[in-house]
């Protein structure tokens, strides 16, 4: 089995596989799409426009990322 | 004894069944007994347990599978608002579907949508009344009052033609019978 190295990226690739609702998800796929393509740019764009859509500032918008990786991290302690 | 307990019919799985199946070699007798010409007698096998294959599992699997593009129904949501500040981006979800918020009044109707770029899109549709056709009512457009008032009087003035004559000619023969009567009197005076 190959080692599971802790970068955001694999760390996204983990979420959307233990969710299929997300595989199957068009809209969330282009969002990931975007996020794995490593254009920090345009994933930052992405990522503030969200925060801007949701009405939420981009710390809180960070700050409630690494809330749901921790969360997914601690359902998933075999990574 | 039993034979074997093999029933299964031709049912697609490639298995026979309702037909007895015996093992090779076993004979049956006319007691209805079967003799194995190696063993003494025949040993009653362990009954086996097929699953059963349920056609309508395949059967619904196949529509499923074959159902045409036109039957997938694309999710609407929504809900109906008083303002558009009501409206939430959580009330809009991430699934490339627009989500429709009419009016309370139904003066117009929100559409949300996010894009590919994280942004929430907003289209307003303006309900726009169906054009009625008005009621048909006779129409006097490009009709010459004049022109038709003329027109049926001539047309009266034919109809009545024929009676104008008959008087003139009863108007006559009158005249004349009248005449017959005075010209004795007066003939007699003078």
């Amino acid at each position: 089995m190959m080692p599971f190295s802790m970068n955001p990226q694999n760390i996204l690739q983990q979420i959307l596989r233990s969710n299929p609702n997300m595989q199957q998800n068009p809209q969330i796929q282009n969002y990931i799409q975007v996020l794995m393509s490593g254009d920090s740019v345009r994933g930052e764009e992405l990522a503030r426009n969200l925060c801007q859509s949701m009405g939420i500032s981009p710390e809180e918008g960070v700050s409630q990322a690494q809330q749901m990786v921790q969360q997914f991290l601690g359902q998933n302690r075999h990574f | 004894m039993q034979p074997m307990n093999s029933y299964n019919n031709q049912n697609g799985m490639g298995r026979n069944v309702g037909v007895p199946m015996y093992p090779e070699g076993v004979q049956q007798n006319q007691s209805n007994m079967y003799v194995s010409p190696q063993e003494p007698m025949y040993q009653p096998q362990p009954v086996r347990r097929y699953p059963q294959p349920n056609p309508w599992d395949n059967q619904n699997w196949r529509e499923v599978e074959q159902a045409p593009q036109s039957s997938y129904h694309i999710p609407f949501r929504g809900m109906s608002i008083s303002d558009p500040s009501e409206i939430k981006p959580k009330d809009v979800p991430m699934d490339g579907h627009m989500s429709f918020f009419p009016l309370d009044d139904y003066s117009a109707v929100y559409a949300k949508v996010w894009t590919d770029d994280g942004r929430l899109r907003t289209f307003r549709f303006i309900p726009e009344l169906e054009a009625v056709a008005p009621p048909e009512t006779p129409s006097t457009v490009g009709i010459d009052e004049e022109a038709l008032v003329g027109n049926i009087s001539s047309s009266i003035a034919n109809l009545l033609s024929p009676f104008e004559k008959r008087l003139e000619k009863i108007e006559k023969s009158v005249s004349s019978a009248l005449n017959q009567i005075q010209t004795p009197k007066e003939a007699a005076k003078k």
